[in-house]
C-alpha cells in the first residue's frame, strides 16, 4: 500500500466479507485493522492479494 | 500498466443501451496506481457505466456511459477523488465569473437552504433601516426642521443611515462564522470591514464637520471595525483591521474636505456606491469560504437594529451638534 486510494480499495473489499463490520487501513504504517467476528482470515488475505498487495 | 476490468455485472440497463456513448475515451487526473484504476472504475460503473480498460500511468480510460450523464460521470469521478478532464486531457476551464454571480443571485432568491445567513441580513438590513428611517422623521419632525443647516445637511444623514446597517451587515455577517476562517480570509475580512466603515464614516462627517473632526471620527469606527473583526485570526488581523482604519478614515476625511471646492455631491454617491458593492462582494466570499455552514451564529434582529441605530444616531448627532472646522457643507 502506497497511498491513499489503496487504503479505499482494500477497505472496500475486506468490508464486503461476511462478519466483518469494520476496516481501517493506514497505508503509511502498512497496517489494516479489522473489527467483527466470525470472518474469514483465508478470505481477508485473498482480498489483500487479489489486489496486488501482500498480506 | 493497463488494467483491464471485469464490467460484467451490470447487465440490467438494457433499457439504456441505445443512448449509450460507447468506447469513449475520457482523461482523468490525479490517478497514481493500480488502486487509483480500481476506484475509477467503480464511480463510471456507479452511474450505470461500463468500463473497458483504465490506465493510471496515462491517465486515461476507455469506457461506455449513458448518452446524457456526463454531469453524473464527472460527479462520481470527483467524489472518488480524481478529475474528468476535458476531451484534449486539460482542466476544464471554472465558470466564467459574471456566471458565478448570476448563479448566486438565482439562488439567492429561489431560497436555497446554503444562503440562509445572506438572506437573513438582507431582511435585518431592511428593518432596521425602516426603523431608523422612522427614528430619523420623528427627529426631524420634533428637532432638525428648526436647525438652519438642516437642508444642505440631509443627504449626508441618509448617507449615514445607509451606511450604519451596511457595516453592521457586514460584522453580523462576520460575527455569524467567526471562528471558520483561514489566518488569510480572516485578514482580508477585517481590513475589508475597516477599511469600508473608516472611509463611509470619514467621509460623511468630513464633509460636515470638517478634516479633523472626520478625521477621528473617521479613525475611531474605522479602527474600531477592523480590529473587531480582525480579531478572529489573532494580533495580524487586528493590526491589519487597525491599519485600514486608520488610512481610510483619515483618507475619506481628507477626500470630502477637498472635494468641498469640486462636486461633492456627486462624489458621495458614487464613494457608497462603490464601498456597498465592495461589501456585497465580501458578503459573497464569506459566503464561498465559511458562509455556506448551517452552524452560524447569526445575532439577532434586535441586536442588529440597536447596534445600526447607536452607529447612525452617533453620526447624525456629531453632524448635527458636533464642533465643526472652517470648510464644512
Amino acid at each position: 500500500m502506497h497511498c491513499p486510494s489503496c487504503e479505499k480499495v482494500l477497505q472496500m473489499d475486506i468490508g464486503e466479507i461476511a462478519g466483518v463490520k469494520k476496516v481501517k487501513a493506514n497505508f503509511k504504517t502498512g497496517e489494516v485493522e479489522i473489527e467483527g467476528d466470525g470472518f474469514d482470515l483465508s478470505a481477508v488475505k485473498k482480498a489483500i492479494t487479489q489486489n496486488g498487495y501482500k498480506a | 500498466m493497463e488494467t483491464k476490468v471485469n464490467a460484467g455485472t451490470n447487465t440490467d440497463d438494457g433499457a439504456a443501451k441505445a443512448s449509450m456513448k460507447t468506447n469513449k475515451t475520457i482523461y482523468v487526473g490525479g490517478m497514481t496506481c493500480s488502486a487509483c484504476e480500481k476506484l475509477v472504475a467503480k464511480a463510471v460503473e456507479s452511474i450505470g457505466g461500463k468500463i473497458h480498460s483504465v490506465d493510471a500511468k496515462k491517465g486515461m480510460a476507455v469506457v461506455d456511459y449513458p448518452e446524457d450523464s456526463h454531469g453524473k460521470l464527472k460527479e462520481a469521478i470527483a467524489a472518488a477523488g480524481y478529475d474528468l478532464l476535458d476531451s484534449e486531457g486539460r482542466v476544464p476551464k471554472a465558470d466564467p465569473f459574471e456566471q458565478e454571480i448570476r448563479v448566486f443571485v438565482h439562488r439567492l432568491l429561489s431560497g436555497d437552504k446554503a444562503l440562509w445567513a445572506e438572506r437573513k441580513l438582507l431582511a435585518m438590513s431592511a428593518m432596521s433601516l425602516i426603523l431608523i428611517a422612522f427614528i430619523g422623521f420623528f427627529a426631524y419632525l420634533f428637532v432638525l426642521r428648526g436647525l438652519p443647516d438642516f437642508g444642505p445637511r440631509f443627504p449626508y444623514l441618509a448617507y449615514a443611515m445607509l451606511s450604519s446597517v451596511a457595516v453592521v451587515a457586514s460584522i453580523a455577517h462576520y460575527r455569524a462564522f467567526k471562528g471558520q476562517f483561514t489566518c488569510m480570509e480572516g485578514m482580508m475580512v477585517g481590513m475589508t470591514i475597516g477599511m469600508v466603515a473608516g472611509f463611509l464614516f470619514g467621509g460623511i462627517i468630513g464633509a460636515t464637520n470638517g478634516m479633523f473632526v472626520g478625521s477621528i471620527f473617521g479613525m475611531a469606527v474605522g479602527i474600531a471595525t477592523g480590529a473587531y473583526c480582525g480579531k478572529c485570526c489573532g494580533i495580524m488581523g487586528v493590526m491589519e483591521g487597525m491599519m485600514a482604519g486608520l488610512m481610510s478614515g483619515t483618507m475619506g476625511a481628507m477626500l470630502t474636505v477637498m472635494l468641498q471646492a469640486d462636486n461633492l455631491a456627486l462624489f458621495m454617491p458614487i464613494l457608497t456606491g462603490v464601498c456597498f458593492a465592495i461589501l456585497a462582494g465580501l458578503t459573497y466570499m464569506i459566503h464561498m469560504s465559511a458562509g455556506k455552514r448551517e452552524d452560524g451564529k447569526m445575532m439577532g434582529l434586535m441586536d442588529f437594529a440597536a447596534l445600526s441605530l447607536v452607529l447612525a444616531v452617533l453620526t447624525a448627532m456629531l453632524m448635527f451638534f458636533g464642533p465643526r472646522g472652517p470648510i464644512t457643507v
